[in-house]
């Protein structure tokens, strides 16, 4: 069957062509939509990634790593203190205005931290060192931000005003961009503070590294006595500052329905098409019938075009995803395309030609095979 | 071969019931080529329907190679249908994607040949049919005496015990028509049978009997010698 199923959809190649389009189409539709969310994830919590730890210490009501009150100066030598902490790390993220050249300013988000062992920001250096940042007033801006800021193309050394002071551009990376594409400045953490005026071991957050995992409820239950800090374990953190901004702001929502809406159109471009063929062979179908080919037989001659299309289809819409994804890098979006959500977006691909060969199938499956004779 | 006793056929219900067969009863033993004809309308089409198992008389039994069709499931039908009988239509119902050769194996495959053997045999089976230099050509690049040609060779590849036909020449020239009932009475040996559908009186040199319906009833049932 998978003979007469396949050459007879090749046989018509405008219907053909209209499906694997339609299918492409939902594919790309559904795998961008996937990976801008995964991409807004991402962004919305890669500061809290990169500099990693176990649990993080904060002031209490902190809601996401982009709105924190820094924390008290003793609240270093406190973390410290605690049995079981390993190293604690500071973060400072704050956010910061800068006048740019032209007189205008703008606001940015400063970020710092103490770097655990693979773990030094900025990350993802296009150009200069972390080593770079370690002189003073140096801080790294991303090339995508370099225009929005006013700087020049080749940007190392050119003057930033932040918070009334002059700073210098001594690195620039490459894709770190926040989800508000408010833009990310980095600076070593001693410079951070002088920046923003903030106390010698004063900081926003801090990253406890514990010595074994399992006394975090202990170390988690101390700090919280602590009437002014909040604890929250790493992917706790994560999950609230994502939540916040992907759900919260509605665009999980617009992506969602997004790739919904190519879920819908494929469907109903599939569907319509696999109905068609099935139409417009159920005479020969029903010939098949008479002379003793079972539902499951007749039934094989959608399923296996159905299959057809979603493998082809969706491996355009794949392709056309991949081709988007480097697109919208050079507007500093990213569309995360790793296993998991190439593996969901195709799977959803092939439930949508399931569905979309439901009404075929059941249209073979009333075939009456007297019709033959009539 | 074919034993239909007291068939009965009421379409509808009520005041809409239509009764289109009435205690109908024939036997087609092997060997014997029997055309079934009358009026329009009289119950031929149903009548045939019935004999291939294809829908369910409301009275009376049918028993065709030893199985009572009138008792068996609908797929225990599919099954005989599959093993013992073979179709030909007025239109060829070929797949016009498909090529006259891939048209007849797919048919074969369907009814469990190993792919390796169904080319061979659909090619032989077209042979037959004096189409061994149209295997390749799809049912589009065929006139209709040679699409007409594939499906019977697609009928008969398998070697059923029975043929059943409806009108199989009714879209042909005489000539072709001809040609084309020459084949089937070719296939009619002591083993076989078969059962066509016609108002082409031109067939009926090549019958052994003649059966005429009218009105859902039998009024004519004669055997002759074939000519």
């Amino acid at each position: 069957m998978i003979r007469i199923a396949l050459q007879s959809l090749f046989f018509e190649r405008g219907k053909l062509l209209a499906a694997v389009a339609g299918v492409a189409f939902a594919a790309n539709l559904v795998l961008v939509q996937a990976g801008l969310f995964f991409g807004f994830q991402r962004a919305s919590t890669a500061v809290i990634t990169r500099v990693g730890g176990d649990l993080w210490v904060m002031a209490r009501g902190t809601a996401l790593v982009d709105f924190a009150d820094p924390l008290a100066p003793g609240v270093g030598d406190l973390v410290r203190a605690q049995p079981c902490v390993e190293r604690a790390r500071a973060v400072i993220f704050s956010w910061a205005s800068i006048r740019k050249p032209s007189g205008g300013i703008d606001n940015v988000q400063l970020i710092a931290a103490e770097a655990r062992p693979g773990g030094a920001l900025p990350w993802a250096l296009a150009t200069g060192l972390p080593s770079d940042l370690r002189g003073p007033m140096r801080v790294a801006v991303d090339a995508a931000d370099l225009a929005r800021l006013e700087l020049p193309a080749s940007a190392i050394g050119a003057p930033i005003e932040l918070q009334d002071r002059t700073v210098h551009v001594g690195a620039v990376t490459r894709g770190i961009r926040s989800f508000t594409v408010v833009p990310y400045l980095f600076a070593e953490p001693h410079e951070a503070r002088r920046i923003l005026g903030l106390a010698d071991g004063q900081a926003t957050f801090w990253a406890l590294d514990l010595a074994r995992p399992g006394c975090a409820p202990a170390v988690r239950a101390s700090l919280e006595r602590h009437p002014d800090l909040a604890i929250r374990d790493r992917a706790e953190f994560e999950a609230m500052t994502s939540r916040y901004w992907v759900i919260g702001s509605g665009a999980g929502a617009t992506l969602a329905f997004a790739a919904m809406l190519g879920f819908i159109v494929g469907l109903v471009v599939v569907g319509q098409t696999l109905y068609s063929l099935t139409e417009s062979r159920s005479r020969e179908l029903a010939t098949l019938k008479a002379m003793g080919a079972s539902g499951r037989e007749l039934a094989a001659f959608v399923l296996w075009q159905a299959g057809f299309l979603a493998l082809v289809g969706g491996a355009i819409g794949l392709g056309c995803a991949y081709g988007l994804k480097l697109l919208v890098l050079t507007i500093g979006l990213t569309v995360v395309l790793d296993g998991t959500v190439i593996g969901a977006g195709l799977g959803a691909i092939v439930v949508m030609c399931a569905l979309a060969s439901l009404a075929s199938v059941r249209r073979i499956h009333k075939l009456e095979a007297a019709k033959v004779f009539k | 071969m074919i034993f239909a006793s007291g068939v009965g056929m009421t379409y509808g219900k009520a005041a809409l019931a239509t009764r289109v067969l009435h205690d109908v009863s024939i036997a087609i033993p092997r060997g014997q080529l029997a055309l079934l004809t009358g009026p329009s309308g009289s119950g031929k089409t149903t009548l045939i329907s019935i004999l291939a198992g294809l829908i369910r008389p409301t009275a009376g039994s049918v028993d065709v190679c030893g199985h009572r069709l009138t008792s068996l499931t609908e797929a225990e039908n599919a099954r005989v249908r599959r093993d013992h009988v073979g179709f030909v239509f007025q239109a060829d119902n070929l797949f016009p994607a498909l090529t006259a050769v891939a048209n007849v194996a797919e048919v074969l495959r369907l009814r469990g040949l190993p792919r390796k053997a169904a080319g061979p045999v659909a090619r032989a089976a077209l042979a037959r049919v004096g189409l061994a230099d149209r295997l390749e050509h799809r049912p589009g690049e065929l006139s209709g005496g040679q699409r007409q040609r594939v499906a019977v060779a697609r009928a008969l590849a398998s070697r059923p015990s029975l043929l059943i036909g409806d009108e199989i020449t009714s879209a042909l020239d005489g000539a072709t028509a001809l040609e084309i009932m020459q084949l089937v009475r070719a296939f009619v040996t002591g083993d076989t049978a078969a059962v066509i559908v016609t108002h082409d009186h031109r067939l009926e040199r090549f019958a052994d009997r003649i059966i005429r319906l009218e009105d859902g009833r039998i009024v004519s049932d004669t055997s002759q010698e074939p000519s």
